[in-house]
């Protein structure tokens, strides 16, 4: 009986709402609740708010976990436990993915798409570039002055670090980055380059796997030229308005500064 | 070990919706759930077998998010409300859109412990005096 005398609190309807009511409460706050129209319209609005979180934000538990967010975890070299471990780490992300049902299906499927999907990095690629290249206001989301936390990030999104290679000393300064769609879902990063007459460079960068091709390849389509080549785990495409010869001197020139 | 792996990346999907809540930014969000997987596997060890491991896991991710806040605080933040904008989380239905935008905006208002609690509550369904816990606050304050 004492339950039921004591006033309903603001806990109370917080606790009402939120389904962590004490049992012998319930009856005094839903009594409440029939005479206090200012209390039922609180309760309402936590209700439909809660409905609208739920709303918001369950389709993330569907969603494809992103791979770079697992290679992290298969990298880490675990501070206090055996070395032994470490090996196992990949095999075991791998059978743990398959139980849970996502990445072994989607790295199976995925790796076979990688192997060939040359050509759609082709057309990635050059249309980043044609889609990005005649920007004036917005040509990149983060500028060269922010070249470091670029880097950072591009190399966390793609779980692998990338960098933007220095190339003032052939006339192309950064003019800055983004994030761009790969084939799959995957991510890709996108550096920019200017020279002094304007022309403008792209250099797009993706995860690759070693069974893809490795060798330097020239593709042309219209005006815009393109080297690409892969040096696993990553995959580059150099695209340009400009001679064969002068684009393979810069994509020289960039495959010496990022290969390991 | 294999069991203890498999526990952590049993949460991932949780985490990243927490993570997103609470920061409302998707590259962002993924960095903290990256940086909170690196530091669990590192310290599975530390992990008590028979302890709810997404409790474990949740209480990493909010200290990972405490310090990344304190640190921003004393740098000074470095976001552009214009990058983060078009990678709110999607309204789900039309009807709602509105009040989902304004409830995401409101939530980026808020103070990050409150949205905390918020999403562990009414996201997660934790009961009270585990929100505390894994806040480390009092139990009256989550109420």
């Amino acid at each position: 009986m004492a339950e039921m005398a004591r006033p309903v609190t603001e806990e109370d309807i917080h606790r009402y709402v939120d389904g962590q009511m004490d049992p012998n409460r319930r009856d005094a706050v839903e009594l409440h609740l029939l005479d206090d129209s200012t209390d039922a319209l609180t309760v309402t609005a936590y209700r439909h708010q809660n409905r609208l979180l739920r709303e918001s934000f369950d389709s993330i538990l569907e969603e494809r976990i992103p791979e770079g967010i697992l290679a992290a975890a298969v990298t880490v070299r675990p501070r206090y436990t055996r070395p032994a471990w470490v090996a196992a780490a990949g095999i075991v992300l791998f059978v743990a993915g398959a139980a849970l049902g996502w990445s072994v299906k989607d790295l199976g499927r995925e790796n076979i798409a990688v192997a060939s999907a040359t050509p759609d990095f082709k057309a990635f690629a050059i249309s980043a570039h044609r889609v990005y290249t005649p920007e004036v206001r917005h040509p990149v989301e983060v500028v060269a002055a922010e070249e470091q936390h670029l880097v950072q990030w591009l190399s966390k999104r793609l779980g692998h670090p990338v960098k933007a290679p220095a190339l003032s000393p052939l006339g192309f300064e950064l003019v800055g980055g983004r994030l761009l769609p790969a084939a799959d879902g995957q991510p890709a990063a996108h550096f920019m380059y200017q020279d002094k007459s304007m022309r403008r460079l792209t250099l797009y960068v993706r995860g690759a796997t070693s069974s893809e091709h490795t060798a330097f390849r020239f593709v042309r389509e219209d005006d815009t030229a393109m080297f690409y080549w892969i040096d696993a785990p990553l995959a580059y495409a150099l695209v340009g308005s400009m001679e064969r010869e002068e684009l393979h001197r810069i994509s020289t020139t960039v495959y010496e500064q990022l290969s390991n | 070990m294999s069991e203890k792996v498999e526990a952590v990346l049993r949460e991932v999907p949780r985490l990243r919706r927490y993570a997103v809540a609470l920061l409302s930014d998707r590259s962002r969000a993924d960095d903290l759930v990256q940086d909170t997987l690196e530091r669990a596997l590192s310290r599975l060890n530390l992990w008590q077998s028979g302890t709810d491991m997404r409790r474990w896991l949740f209480t990493i991710m909010h200290n990972l998010h405490v310090n990344a806040v304190r640190r921003s605080i004393r740098r000074g933040t470095e976001t552009n409300i214009d990058d983060v904008e078009d990678r709110l989380v999607q309204a789900p239905s039309q009807t709602d859109s509105v009040m989902v935008r304004d409830l995401t905006v409101a939530m980026r208002e808020l103070p990050s412990e409150q949205v905390e609690v918020l999403v562990l509550v009414a996201l997660e369904g934790l009961a009270y005096r585990e929100v505390a816990q894994i806040l480390d606050i009092p139990l009256g304050t989550v109420m």
